[in-house]
């Protein structure tokens, strides 16, 4: 009984002192998006509330098996000097702790479905009907083995490119962007059609979506930060599908700008006769 | 089909002159490179043109098959398979000295040792192989592999070596084939012929694999995905063979030892009274059974889809199928590792606390249930491109699995409650183990959630989380096992300093090198990458230097292994006073196991005072040949 | 030779005998995946396939498989005459089998087929996997037959060999007779 009593007290103190830590390190992070960084875009904040609220689930969780461990081999064992004997409890069932144990995993692990995921996913599929009222901007993503080719069929850009002549995406903050992603190679010589499966993966946004060759998809997101690769390095585009010798190197930079910066960027682009 | 021949074999113990003309593994190689020329040699007669190479990839794959053929008969098969087959009296088996583990043996312990041996080897090989891959993401610029193609090629062989012959094979093949029919209280399994040759297929599997890419460097990691696999070196043709022959070698294990178990069960071990153990065995081989030859024929398709250029699972046919497929497959055989090692705490911790197993039917039930949801979660490995209607179902299912893996930690924190525990080496590692698996696990909670998972999928999150999964839940309990049994497989023990020292560098070192790849992919580090944007250069630099005391920290826990083994001081026949079966003959165990089989009367898992003594020696069971 | 078996051994024929079942059970699952790829490549369209020969293909393979499963018969009634003489029948139209469904890939070929026409591909791919699986068990009916000459026949007690081989070799049969429906029928 004492053991229980001190172990339920340990238990409790070092849960709390854990959430403390747990919600200090999500604070520390700038809109309290914490250890999980690609939040700068609509989507990226739901998965950034997931992860935090995992977190706090997951500490007494934690905290409870581990301290279990330690404890055990701290209070349970035999010490040097003692006689090694037979434990004295042998109780081979205990119905209230059984119970409690599975009725608490259930419990948790519906809640954890429903509350992140079956929430979060609601609010993603809900980003993903944008209407034509919201004015997206619609971003044609062509992945090849192994480039990203951006065009914007809105403002006739077919190749959107930097000075360097470099893949580039320009995307303005808070407007609704469709990316159309296919994955074939416009430049193959007799074979355009096969291509390997890529993943269109902005880290900083935090969210991907597979580009399945002979199929096209969309994903809508909205950024809601201006920045850019050169500003934070996981603002960027990355191939998150193996996909070939290649693979390391299939990224693009990404900046985020305000509209009317979008709207100029858009106007000498298409001008730039690509 | 000839099992009776082995049975009459036993009465007299062959000491037939020796007659061979070379050693079973020369001759196996001999055999084996007659094999290759020949069907390659036909494949270029059959569609013959000036014109053609040599060696076409139709070719390396007839040859191989060949090679395949030729080896098994080489290492004995044609005289203890083919020709008893065909009506020819089989010569015996010589299973003397330390020549019986470089032939054909039908012997479960000379099997169950050739198993380990050769995931141990393959363990170092493709630890190697890990080791280089750490080194070079030292840098975020190529140093040691200056092509990322041969960089993906490692990180292929690393994986498929790691998977299906080590994670799949050591606690299965290796500790399953030794100890089950010993814990049932069996003289053999039903079919140690089948399982003799079937441990000769690992070789096989393994040179297989490490050597592809003599034909072309291939990139898909080892999940060989399509469609990528399609336009891929050609070294994914023997990858796919490769892989094939492992698992028909697990294949092999789990039909021979779900017969062993249904049927070879001594007096009185009912269902209520089988070592969890073999229950983890048991379960594992259904799942074996069930889903080997799925991905068996799914290799077969993308090797001819490959070979022939189809479109099966192109672009042009049905790009995701190949993954499905694989999927199918691939998240029992996560499983398929796992199980084993729960069953494994929970058969170690009641005879090192001295108290009785608790919640033993909730232990067992854990075990099957996870067995029978692990078909239906696979589809979380392809959020990022599933429809949305199927994500809440499979993310509900993923969710729901947790539960009967956690009953297994319900078993063992009530065992090791109010117990009195002997902190001896196997003891620590399992309470590392638990604890690594159950970072393992909470993890799974995050990759689970499917917001979330489209962020972390294909991160180094995800390679962090499936490391500590079957490095700290498998491996760590396969080192526990290891230790807990060594005075059973040779008599002596280990040095109790050093395999603690062993232990606490191995887990310290695994998870400075692991926990890190959690942050890592938070911070954006994608997988299968040699280069990476600068930023990631320090975090992965320290990542590196701890792998590198981690493989150095297997090293030392193998070579105190292997001197325990062979020089290690003598202990007496059951020196944890244990209650399972295997430690009730002497150690090593004879032949036939048993003198006289025994005969259980209780559990083995009862402690205390009073606790009732779960075997008696038949002397009177006159019935039993 | 009748030999009375002891309790042990006819347990140990039991473990054999499931073991064999557990064996064929878990080949199934190949079938299983044949069928699913043949669906996910080609949907339901049937090929340029020669009914005529199919069906002679699968005539031979009835009459093979059901040589086989009475040459079992024939040895559980203790005629190892009859036994061997419809091995040997079973065997030769397996061959026969096998043979015409080789026609078939070169008709295939000779018609100008391409062959990543989807309903191509999964009849070669199909066909090709259960001719691999056909020669294992082909040659285990056949090392049956061989055995039961080499050791002076098999009797009434003593006939697993050819049990087990005409299991395989049933086996195998149903298992033409399943793709024989999914590629030319439905």
């Amino acid at each position: 009984m004492a053991n229980m009593v001190l172990f339920g007290v340990l238990w409790i103190v070092i849960s709390l002192l854990g959430e403390w830590g747990v919600t200090a390190w999500i604070n520390s992070a700038p809109n309290g998006t914490g250890p999980y960084f690609g939040s700068f875009s609509n989507l990226g904040i739901i998965g950034a509330g997931a992860f935090d609220f995992l977190l706090w689930v997951a500490v007494p969780i934690f905290v409870f098996v581990v301290l279990m461990l330690v404890f055990a081999m701290i209070r349970f064992r035999v010490k040097k000097g003692e006689t090694p004997d037979e434990a004295k409890n042998q109780s081979r069932v205990n119905k209230t702790f059984i119970g409690i144990w599975v009725v608490a995993s259930i419990l948790v692990n519906i809640l954890i479905w429903l509350h992140p995921n079956a929430s979060g996913l609601e609010q993603v599929f809900a980003a993903q009907k944008v209407t034509a009222k919201q004015h997206p901007l619609i971003v044609d993503v062509t992945a090849r083995q192994w480039e990203w080719i951006f065009s914007y069929p809105q403002y006739g850009i077919s190749q959107a490119v930097n000075s360097q002549g470099d893949d580039v995406l320009y995307l303005p903050v808070n407007r609704p962007v469709k990316f159309v992603l296919q994955s074939f190679d416009p430049f193959h010589t007799y074979d355009y059609q096969v291509d390997v499966i890529h993943s269109f993966w902005i880290p900083g946004f935090g969210v991907k979506q597979d580009v399945v060759p002979g199929e096209t998809r969309t994903l809508v997101l909205t950024p809601t930060q201006i920045t850019s690769t050169e500003k934070n390095p996981m603002v960027r585009v990355q191939c998150a599908e193996d996909c070939g010798p290649g693979h390391p190197y299939m990224e693009a930079n990404v900046h985020v700008v305000s509209a009317s910066a979008f709207a100029q960027w858009a106007k000498a682009q298409a001008a730039g006769g690509s | 089909m000839a099992q009776r021949a082995s049975v009459e074999v036993k009465t007299s113990t062959p000491v037939a002159p020796d007659r061979r003309m070379m050693p079973p593994v020369l001759r196996a190689l001999l055999f084996a490179a007659i094999g290759f020329v020949v069907l390659d040699a036909l494949t270029v007669l059959l569609d013959y043109s000036p014109q053609s190479p040599y060696l076409s990839q139709t070719g390396a794959v007839a040859g191989w098959f060949g090679a395949l053929v030729g080896w098994l008969l080489g290492i004995g098969g044609y005289e203890h398979i083919i020709k008893p087959m065909l009506g020819f009296d089989d010569p015996g088996y010589k299973q003397v000295g330390w020549r019986r583990f470089f032939q054909l043996a039908d012997d479960h312990k000379v099997i169950g040792v050739q198993y380990l041996v050769f995931s141990t080897g393959t363990f170092l090989i493709a630890g190697l192989v890990a080791m280089a891959m750490r080194f070079q993401l030292m840098s975020w610029q190529p140093t040691i592999f200056q092509y990322p193609q041969s960089y993906l090629n490692a990180v292929g062989i690393h994986g498929t070596l790691m998977m299906f012959t080590v994670a799949t094979v050591a606690m299965f093949g290796g500790l399953g084939n030794y100890m089950v029919p010993l814990m049932i209280g069996a003289k053999e399994t039903v079919f140690s012929k089948a399982s003799g040759i079937g441990v000769w297929l690992v070789p096989v599997g393994v040179l297989t694999v490490a050597f592809s890419p003599l034909l072309g460097a291939w990139t898909t990691g080892w999940r060989g995905y399509e469609p990528l696999a399609a336009s891929d070196g050609v070294g994914m043709l023997y990858y796919y063979l490769g892989v094939f022959a492992l698992t028909l070698s697990s294949l092999i294990v789990a039909l021979n030892l779900v017969t062993t178990i249904l049927f070879k069960r001594t007096k009185g071990l009912t269902w209520n009274r089988l070592p969890l153990f073999v229950w983890g065995i048991l379960t594992v081989s259904l799942l074996t059974v069930i889903w080997f030859p799925e991905i068996q024929t799914t290799f077969l398709l993308a090797l001819t889809d490959k070979m022939a250029m189809l479109n099966m699972f192109n672009g042009l046919g049905h790009a995701l199928g190949f993954s499905e497929f694989f999927w199918l497959f691939g998240h029992p055989e996560v499983y398929i590792v796992v199980v084993p090692a729960l069953a494994m705490w929970n058969e170690i911790i009641p005879v090192f606390t001295r108290k009785s197993l608790f919640a033993r039917p909730m232990a067992v039930l854990g075990l099957v249930f996870v067995m029978m949801l692990s078909g239906m979660v696979w589809a979380h490995h392809m959020f990022t491109n599933m429809r949305y209607s199927e994500m809440l179902p499979f993310s509900f299912f993923t969710e729901m699995i947790s539960i009967p893996t956690g009953f297994a930690y319900l078993a063992a924190i009530g065992t090791i409650w109010n117990s009195r525990m002997r902190l001896t080496t196997p003891m620590l590692l399992v309470l590392m183990s638990m604890f690594n698996f159950l970072i393992g696990g909470l993890t799974g909670l995050f990759v689970a959630d499917v917001p979330a998972n489209l962020q972390l999928h294909n991160t180094f999150f995800v390679v962090g989380h499936f490391h500590f999964t079957i490095i700290g839940g498998m491996v760590f309990s396969w080192m526990a096992a290891m230790y807990y049994w060594l005075p059973k497989f040779s008599g002596r023990t280990y040095n109790e300093f050093w395999g603690k020292f062993g232990a606490i560098w191995v887990f310290v070192a695994f998870n400075a090198t692991f926990l890190n790849f959690f942050i890592l992919g938070l911070h954006g580090m994608n997988r299968w990458v040699s280069a990476y944007p600068k930023y990631l250069q320090p975090e992965n630099f320290w990542t590196s230097i701890a792998a590198f005391f981690l493989g150095a920290g297997f090293g030392i826990n193998l070579i105190h292994i292997v001197w325990a083994w062979v020089k290690g001081p003598k202990v007496q026949e059951n020196p944890w006073q244990a209650k399972t079966l295997e430690w009730q003959t002497s150690s090593p165990p004879p032949r036939y196991n048993f003198e006289e089989l025994p005969v259980v009367v209780a559990g083995f898992y009862n402690y205390g005072e009073g606790a009732p003594e779960p075997v008696i020696v038949a002397k009177q069971a006159g019935t039993q040949a | 030779m009748a030999i009375q078996k002891t309790r042990g051994e006819m347990e140990d024929m039991r473990a054999i005998r499931t073991g064999f079942g557990i064996f064929l059970a878990s080949l199934s699952v190949m079938l299983v995946t044949l069928v699913a790829a043949r669906y996910l490549t080609a949907g339901s369209t049937v090929g340029p396939y020669s009914q005529w020969l199919g069906a002679i293909t699968t005539l031979f393979m009835l009459i093979s498989g059901f040589a086989a499963r009475s040459a079992r018969t024939a040895i559980v009634r203790g005629n190892n005459q009859a036994m061997q003489s419809r091995l040997g029948l079973g065997f030769w139209f397996g061959v026969l089998t096998v043979a015409a469904v080789l026609l078939q890939w070169i008709l295939l070929n000779n018609q100008g087929v391409p062959v990543t026409l989807p309903a191509a591909e999964v009849y070669y791919v199909l066909t090709g996997i259960w001719m691999l699986l056909a020669v294992v068990s082909g040659f285990v009916l056949y090392a049956s037959k061989a055995r039961g000459r080499r050791i002076g026949g098999y009797t009434v007690d003593n006939h697993w060999d050819v049990d087990a081989a005409t299991y395989f070799w049933t086996w195998t049969a149903m298992g033409w007779i399943v793709l024989y429906i999914v590629l030319y029928f439905i």
